[in-house]
């Protein structure tokens, strides 16, 4: 780390004045991703198995997303919690995206045959712009 | 702003008045809190268009936030971002999280000469998406806590921390953003490790909105252009993929690579 000034917490075991980056926890001189609480939030699916949701996050920049569906009783043997975006090889698919004003997220399960299901899903909307 | 907390802010702003953004950080929100990093294998067979799925345990005992990465069995030193359908080397891959806390990746190769190990790494983290706060696995005294807004830092829970010298946190060493042409742009960063990054791709055919990579998109008004946009980092750079669209006039991509690493 060649700045010396500002706050810089080391991992336990290396010298904060001369750790390099990536054994630094948290330094002052980087931005971190800085997250609010998590929401829960419902995704209904129609008779097609397909739904959305559009959240209006109320920032003035693009944030960044991390957001999980939870299918853990709906899927059988693919039941869990499947990171947005998702689409593997079931012709079904998870994804968001994103604008200045909101964030949009997609449930398209026509092949799993799941219709007029609600579906839970998580989300961190950041107080850090997703990039400049 | 509100005036109370901890609150640090970029060099040359001032704290007092800065807005969220120039805040390197701020008690009124949590970090991302590394837990681990987990490795896992998944053996590929030799039949063409077959799921081949590897299975890792948790370490920790409900659903966390989690971030993947997959090796390119043929090109090694490329190590994929997985979220779902991420293509590599003639073959799918995704990755989930199972409710008896295993993550799993699953692999389906398309063409011959796949059938090997394929590695990956998944990043676990303290913050969790769903349910009461936890403890990993008590708390503990010693280092430095900084609890969010309204809790008890000597009794709040892991998960309630917005800091916590424990655990790393995820902070930015490059952000920007790159027109690309043709199908392919690189970034350097040098690292020299396996950095954590992350990838927001602006459609060209709707250019105030951002998809996070990898994303299969089908994305002009007539739905007729479609493709792949994907990454990997190496050692050195990170590498973004995509399929050109037709206008090829607007393909922007806003990234961030992270000081943390996978490796």
């Amino acid at each position: 780390m060649a700045e010396n000034y500002g706050i810089k917490v080391s991992k336990s075991g290396n010298d904060v004045k001369t750790a390099t980056a990536d054994n630094i926890i948290m330094t002052s001189a980087r931005n971190c991703l800085k997250v609010n609480n998590v929401v829960e939030d419902t995704i209904s699916v129609n008779g097609s198995g397909y739904g959305t949701k559009t959240i209006f996050h109320g920032l003035d920049f693009v944030p960044f997303v991390i957001a999980i569906v939870d299918s853990s009783d709906n899927w059988g043997s693919f039941d869990g919690y499947y990171l947005v975006p998702f689409a593997v090889v079931w012709d079904w698919s998870v994804y968001s995206y994103l604008k200045i004003t909101s964030v949009s997220f997609t449930l398209d399960l026509y092949a799993l045959n799941n219709p007029n299901t609600n579906y839970k899903f998580y989300y961190f909307i950041s107080e850090t712009e997703s990039a400049t | 702003m509100s005036d109370y907390g901890i609150k640090v802010s970029k060099s040359g702003i001032d704290v007092k008045i800065a807005d969220p953004t120039d805040l390197t950080y701020s008690s009124k929100w949590s970090n991302f809190k590394i837990h681990s990093v987990i490795d896992g294998t998944v053996d590929v067979g030799g039949i063409i268009g077959n799921l081949y799925t590897g299975t890792v345990a948790s370490p920790i005992n409900y659903p966390p936030v989690f971030l993947a990465l997959l090796q390119d069995p043929v090109n090694t030193t490329r190590w994929y971002v997985a979220g779902g359908r991420t293509f590599i080397s003639s073959g799918y891959a995704g990755v989930y999280y199972m409710s008896n806390n295993n993550f799993v990746m699953a692999i389906q190769p398309l063409a011959p000469g796949l059938n090997k190990t394929w590695n990956f790494k998944i990043v676990v983290f303290v913050d969790k998406f769903t349910g009461t706060a936890e403890s990993l696995p008590a708390v503990d005294n010693y280092g430095m806590k900084i609890s969010k807004s309204g809790g008890d830092v000597k009794s709040a829970k892991d998960t309630e921390m917005s800091f916590f010298s424990k655990f790393s946190n995820l902070s930015i060493n490059l952000s920007d953003s790159v027109s690309a042409s043709g199908g392919t742009t690189t970034i350097t960063h040098n690292l020299g490790y396996l950095p954590i990054a992350m990838v927001f791709m602006r459609e060209p055919y709707a250019t105030t909105v951002y998809d996070p990579l990898p994303t299969w998109f089908v994305w002009d008004p007539n739905a007729q252009d479609a493709g792949l946009a994907q990454f990997y980092v190496t050692t050195t750079t990170m590498v973004i993929t995509y399929t050109v669209p037709a206008n090829n006039n607007n393909v922007t991509f806003k990234y961030l690579i992270f000081n943390e690493r996978f490796n």
